[in-house]
């Protein structure tokens, strides 16, 4: 990948964080939040999308940005009113945008038609009074009308964010600007209010982020007339040039109705790549080049006494930062500053600001390099992260090795050791945080597809999203947006009615799809729910039935009957609709969540809708664990899963049908499983007085009591996939590797539970309830 | 004399090259064609004004031959005009 392309990688990741503020944005102002702050940032996300597209030569995505952005910015100034109705609109054109980015990104394309209805339509939205573009070619007609009211600016630009456009192709005739010694003497004279002198001293830096001067100039232009002075004096002679490093800067004079905020934004992509000084009024170009342009007049436009806010001019290189000047300036220094600075090439002369709130505002608007987010090559963190997982395996062996020799535990040693262990486990939570991400990334997707979704199959939809900040870990979060994808897919074309038949059954018309994701027992839950009509079971068993996935004779509880929508080939669908049903059928889903290790259940009733709970680790890298020894082997037990652990005596031990046994815990009946007989470690079980029993709760709230031989305490362990390394084991969620050297399995107590349940044949199982 | 043709886009990737074609034609009179350039950037154009005054210090010919629109009026947007084009190309209206 060379750089250029690297960088355009960097500017698609923003597009995916700015997409996302964007969409954010106007949700909030769905909801009712429109103050001026949100506003201002839907707008500013669409402007840095358009700016960061300009700078690539995008085209048709800087074009479709740019009408948007147009509109956005009549909103932000009130002059079209956002009302829901245009927020929808909105919502919509951030799709088309989305559908942009992608497809500038070489992923999908673009339907023209769509885009062009949507250019049309904001046009249309920014002024309700424009004659109706024809939906062929509105981008055209969209940028004309931009330029329209601005047309007596003589040197008004336009689209500005990419000078790769063709001028023509967008039916605007471009005007040059000239500069003439007089007209700008006499505008000197006449300098109004609304001139600003802004100086441009790019870094080597802004050119190598592909960013560009020229496109700073053509946005600077959008603002009204400019005229640029350029200084050329710093460039080395051709043979000692760096042909990738900034030497030229500019100064440009400004003549525009905007303020300073407007000006600053032309500026925002490049931050901290470029000096910038903004100054009300004429200031002194301090540079060679102007002072030889203007042929002896140099002092000429210090001395202009109309300027409102007196500037002067350092004499020497000046700091980025400039210091606010309690008094406006005494215009004394000027004379001394009238010999340009040739010699002093990379830092010209900056012109101070007299007024002390522009020179504060400028301290904050330009902020250093050192203020930007880190990206980091995730594979750097994946291998920092394995190894802390080494750190705290060797931690515990030496703490094995040291116990082995008998040290007392208030040796000097011993406590050693406990402070290593204290901070390994602080770096492994750090090193975790720097993965950890909120679920939001992937759920600010959804509105969109719940919009795309319900329109396709007619139905109203309303989604509601709880939890997004709930972290998790990278490598997780990257796997959860296909299945929240499809639950969310199903629960609207499945679960949901249609708006006749809500009505029909006295319910709102529009349906709500209900998005959480919340921290459970040391996992991440992600529930897709919805109020539809629920599931059919009676179809759903004489579907699983006809297709033969189960026996006709086979008794089903309701809970059994719902969770065969995961068996494999089954599709209650009798057709296939475009939006369910492409051939990915919940199985798969249901695969790739346990691949992750985690589990997917749904619940239903009748009438009132279903939920689908996802269940995930919340880390794939670390995990509390209980080890115990099972006939011979050792096993970790997680602890998020146990609720306590005791030794059994005889009379809570009841005996259930031919096999099985409960235990008395308090007030109620809890199965006993014993774990070496469930993974095959033994033929019998002992009596499970002997042993100790662990009371887990597993992810739906059902408790068992878990039979092991002994306990050996409680550890931190560094969990290694056994799917990567081996495959899927039933009951066995990972494995790990002990303070001794030795591999111990990590139980998945849920699949330990619903093992058991599923081992002996049913009707010899009678049901606890029936017990009781 | 020797004919220098300018490719489309005078971009950051483009301004080693550019400069590299200069300095084997040092010493020649250069006509630079700009016929085809639809997009100069900040780094091309530094290398162009640092050219013409090589070329000026060598007292060698140094002109830009039929500039594109896009490359006069970035030109001009740049305010270098008077530094890069001749007069007679600097007069025109595009």
């Amino acid at each position: 990948m060379d750089e250029l392309e690297a960088i355009k990688v960097t500017f698609f990741q923003e597009c995916e964080e700015l997409l996302a503020d964007l969409e954010g944005g106007l949700l909030a102002m769905q909801d009712g939040n429109d103050d001026g702050d949100t506003v201002n940032a839907v707008f500013r996300a669409v402007h840095s999308i358009k700016g960061g597209a300009g700078a690539f030569g995008l085209e048709p995505l800087v074009r479709f940005a740019h009408v948007f952005e147009t509109l956005l910015d009549a909103v932000r100034s009130n002059e079209v009113p956002a009302t829901p109705d245009l927020v929808v609109t909105l919502l919509r054109a951030s799709d088309v945008l989305a559908d942009h980015v992608s497809s500038a990104r070489g992923l999908g394309v673009v339907d023209e038609a769509v885009s062009a209805a949507m250019a049309a339509e904001l046009k249309a939205c920014t002024d309700p009074n424009a004659a109706p573009a024809p939906v062929a070619a509105p981008v055209v007609e969209a940028v004309a009308f931009e330029a329209a009211p601005v047309a007596a600016a003589p040197a008004e630009t336009l689209i500005g964010a990419d000078d790769a456009l063709d001028d023509d192709d967008l039916g605007f005739d471009f005007q040059p600007m000239t500069i003439t010694i007089d007209e700008q003497a006499a505008d000197v004279a006449a300098a109004a209010g609304n001139v600003w002198t802004v100086s441009i001293r790019p870094k080597s830096d802004l050119y190598r982020k592909a960013n560009e001067t020229a496109l700073l100039l053509r946005e600077l232009a959008r603002l009204g007339p400019i005229e640029a002075t350029l200084d050329a004096s710093a460039i080395p002679p051709l043979d000692m040039l760096d042909a990738e490093a900034a030497y030229a800067t500019w100064t440009v004079r400004l003549e525009t109705e905007e303020d300073e905020t407007a000006i600053r934004e032309v500026f925002e992509f490049v931050d901290g790549d470029c000096d910038l000084e903004i100054t009300r009024g004429e200031g002194l170009a301090p540079d060679a080049a102007l002072a030889a342009l203007l042929a002896g007049e140099a002092p000429a436009p210090v001395a202009a006494p109309a300027a409102p806010e007196p500037v002067i001019v350092a004499e020497a290189p000046a700091p980025v930062v400039i210091e606010a000047a309690p008094e406006p300036v005494a215009v004394a220094p000027v004379v001394e500053a009238a010999p340009a600075p040739v010699a002093a090439p990379v830092a010209p002369a900056a012109p101070v600001a007299a007024a002390p709130a522009a020179a504060k505002t400028q301290q904050i608007d330009v902020p250093g390099p050192g203020q930007s987010v880190i990206r980091v090559d995730p594979e750097r963190i994946d291998r920092l992260i394995d190894l802390v997982g080494e750190l705290v395996i060797n931690q515990a062996m030496l703490a094995q090795r040291v116990g082995e020799y008998g040290i007392a535990p208030s040796s000097n040693l011993a406590m050693g050791l406990d402070e290593l262990e204290q901070l390994t486990r602080e770096i492994q939570d750090s090193v975790m945080a720097i993965r950890a991400q909120p679920v939001k990334s992937v759920f600010q997707r959804m509105p969109r597809l719940v919009r795309e979704v319900a329109s396709m199959t007619g139905k109203q939809a309303r989604l509601v999203m709880d939890g997004e900040n709930t972290e998790v870990d990278k490598t997780v979060i990257e796997r959860l947006s296909d299945p929240i994808t499809h639950m969310l897919r199903n629960a609207i074309d499945h679960g949901l009615e249609s708006p006749e038949e809500r009505k029909a059954a006295g319910k709102n018309p529009e349906g709500v799809v209900k998005l959480a994701a919340l921290h459970r027992s040391g996992r991440i839950v992600i529930e897709v729910s919805d109020d539809g009509k629920g599931i059919n079971r009676e179809r759903v068993h004489s579907i699983a039935i006809k297709k033969g996935l189960i026996s006709p004779e086979l008794q089903l509880t309701d809970e059994e009957i719902d969770n065969l929508i995961f068996l494999p080939g089954f599709s209650t669908a009798d057709k296939i609709s475009d939006v369910s049903g492409r051939g990915v059928g919940m199985d798969v889903v249901k695969r790739s969540v346990q691949a992750l290790g985690g589990r997917i259940s749904i619940t239903s009733r009748p009438g009132q809708g279903s939920t689908f709970t996802l269940s995930l680790p919340l880390t794939l890298a670390v995990l509390d664990g209980m080890v115990v020894d099972v006939a011979g082997e050792t096993l970790v037990v997680p602890l998020a899963a146990i609720v306590e652990s005791l030794r059994p005596k005889p009379e809570e031990v009841r005996p259930l049908g031919p096999v099985g046994s409960v235990l008395a815990v308090r007030d109620s009946f809890v199965p006993l499983i014993d774990v070496g007989l469930t993974l095959g470690y033994r033929d019998s079980s002992p009596p499970p007085t002997e042993g100790v029993v662990l009371l887990v709760e597993g992810e739906d709230g059902s408790r068992a009591a878990l039979v092991a031989d002994a306990i050996h305490g409680q550890r931190q362990v560094v969990i290694k996939s056994l799917e990567q390394n081996y495959q899927q084991v039933d009951g066995v969620a990972a494995a790990t590797i002990l303070g001794d050297g030795r591999v111990a399995l990590i139980l998945d107590v849920d699949a330990v539970i619903s093992l058991r349940r599923r081992e002996p044949p049913r009707p010899a199982e009678p049901t606890l309830i029936a017990a009781e | 004399m020797t004919v220098l043709s300018l490719p489309e886009t005078l971009d950051l990737k483009a301004s080693g090259p550019l400069k590299a074609a200069f300095l084997e034609r040092r010493g020649d009179a250069v006509e630079v064609d700009a016929g085809n350039v639809r997009r100069l950037g900040g780094l091309c154009l530094q290398v162009l004004l640092a050219a013409k005054t090589a070329w000026a210090a060598d007292g060698k010919s140094f002109s830009i031959r039929a500039p594109s629109e896009a490359f006069v009026e970035t030109t001009r947007l740049f305010g270098a005009e008077g530094a890069l084009l001749s007069a007679d190309i600097h007069g025109v209206q595009s």
